[in-house]
C-alpha cells in the first residue's frame, strides 16, 4: 500500500455526518478493507463527527476537520473542533457517561470509537476545541461475514 | 418519513431507515414524540428490516422510548437485525432492555401472550 492522506473540512450540521463517514470510508476503500473494518471505520467517524457538532459546537455553527493518513496498513483518522473543549477526558471517556442526557444521548460514543478502532487518543482544551485520533490496522481480522450484501 | 410507523393495538412499529445516526434520529425522535401524545402506545417494535448503519444515536433514540413505555409496563422489541446490527447491538448493552426476536410477527406474538396473561 503505498503512503496518501486526505483531509476534508466541513460545517458542523447534522446532516454532514453520513457525508463525513462515507467519504473517509470512500478513501480507505484503496486499502482492500474487510466489510467489517469499513462498517468499523464508518461508525468511529460517525461518533466523532457527531460529538464535535452536539457537544462541542452545542449545535452552533463551527468547522469540523477530518484528516485522514493512509501509512502502510494502518489508518489514521484525526477529527478536530474548535469547539468548547472537554474539562474531564477520562470521565467523558467512561462509557454510559453523557453532559446531555436530554438530547437522549447514551454515552457510547467513545465506547463505540475504542471498540471498533485499534487505538483511540483525545486531547482537548476547555474553550480552544479536541482533536480525536483513531487508528486501525486494515487486513489483520480474519472473520468477517464473507458474503453478505452491504 | 410517514411510512416509517404503522400502528396495530397500541403496538408502534418503527420501520427504520437505512442508516440510523444522529440526525435520523432526531427526526424520529420528533415523529415518535408527536404519536406518543396522541394515542396511547404500549409497546415498541424496531424494524431493522432495511438498516445496515447505526451509530450510538440510535441506542439513545430505543433507550429512551424504552423510558417512555415502561410508565406503561410495556416492552421494546428489536426485529430483523443483520449480524452487523448485532455487533453493534451486543456491545451497546441494548438488549438488558430491549427484546431481540427474528419477525414483526414473533414479537406482535409475544406481546399478545403477554398481555393475555
Ligand atoms: N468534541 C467534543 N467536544 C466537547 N465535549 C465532548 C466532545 N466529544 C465528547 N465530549 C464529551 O464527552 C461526553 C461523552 O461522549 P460520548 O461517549 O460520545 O457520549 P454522548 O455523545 O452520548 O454524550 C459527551 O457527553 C461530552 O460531554
Ligand atoms: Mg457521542
Amino acid at each position: 500500500m503505498e503512503n496518501n492522506s486526505m483531509t476534508v473540512e466541513f460545517e458542523s450540521s447534522s446532516n454532514n455526518e453520513s457525508f463525513a463517514r462515507v467519504v473517509v470510508s470512500a478513501f480507505v476503500a484503496r486499502m482492500n478493507p474487510t466489510l467489517t473494518e469499513v462498517a468499523d471505520i464508518k461508525t468511529a467517524v460517525s461518533e466523532a463527527v457527531t460529538n464535535s457538532i452536539i457537544h462541542g459546537y452545542e449545535n452552533n455553527t463551527g468547522r469540523i476537520r477530518i484528516e485522514t493518513y493512509i501509512v502502510e496498513d494502518t489508518v489514521t483518522i484525526i477529527v478536530k473542533d474548535n469547539g468548547v473543549g472537554i474539562d474531564n477526558i477520562e470521565r467523558a471517556m467512561e462509557p454510559m457517561y453523557t453532559s446531555k442526557p436530554e438530547l437522549e444521548r447514551s454515552g457510547m460514543g467513545f465506547a463505540f470509537m475504542e471498540a471498533f478502532m485499534d487505538e483511540l487518543f483525545v486531547e482537548s482544551k476547555v474553550s480552544e476545541g479536541t482533536i480525536v485520533t483513531m487508528r486501525k490496522v486494515i487486513g489483520k481480522s480474519e472473520n468477517d461475514w464473507g458474503s453478505e450484501i452491504d | 418519513m410517514e411510512n416509517l410507523y404503522e400502528m396495530k393495538d397500541e403496538i408502534l412499529i418503527i420501520h427504520l431507515p437505512e442508516e440510523l445516526d444522529h440526525h435520523i434520529a432526531g427526526l424520529i425522535r420528533e415523529s415518535t414524540d408527536e404519536l406518543f401524545t396522541c394515542k396511547k402506545i404500549r409497546d415498541v417494535v424496531f424494524d431493522y428490516k432495511k438498516t445496515s448503519f447505526m451509530d450510538s444515536s440510535g441506542i439513545g433514540l430505543i433507550m429512551g422510548r424504552y423510558r417512555e413505555v415502561r410508565y406503561l409496563k410495556g416492552d421494546v422489541y428489536l426485529v430483523n437485525i443483520s449480524d452487523k446490527m448485532e455487533r453493534i447491538l451486543s456491545i451497546s448493552g441494548l438488549y438488558r432492555v430491549a427484546k431481540r426476536l427474528d419477525t414483526i410477527g414473533d414479537a406482535i406474538k409475544d406481546i399478545e401472550f403477554k398481555r393475555t396473561t
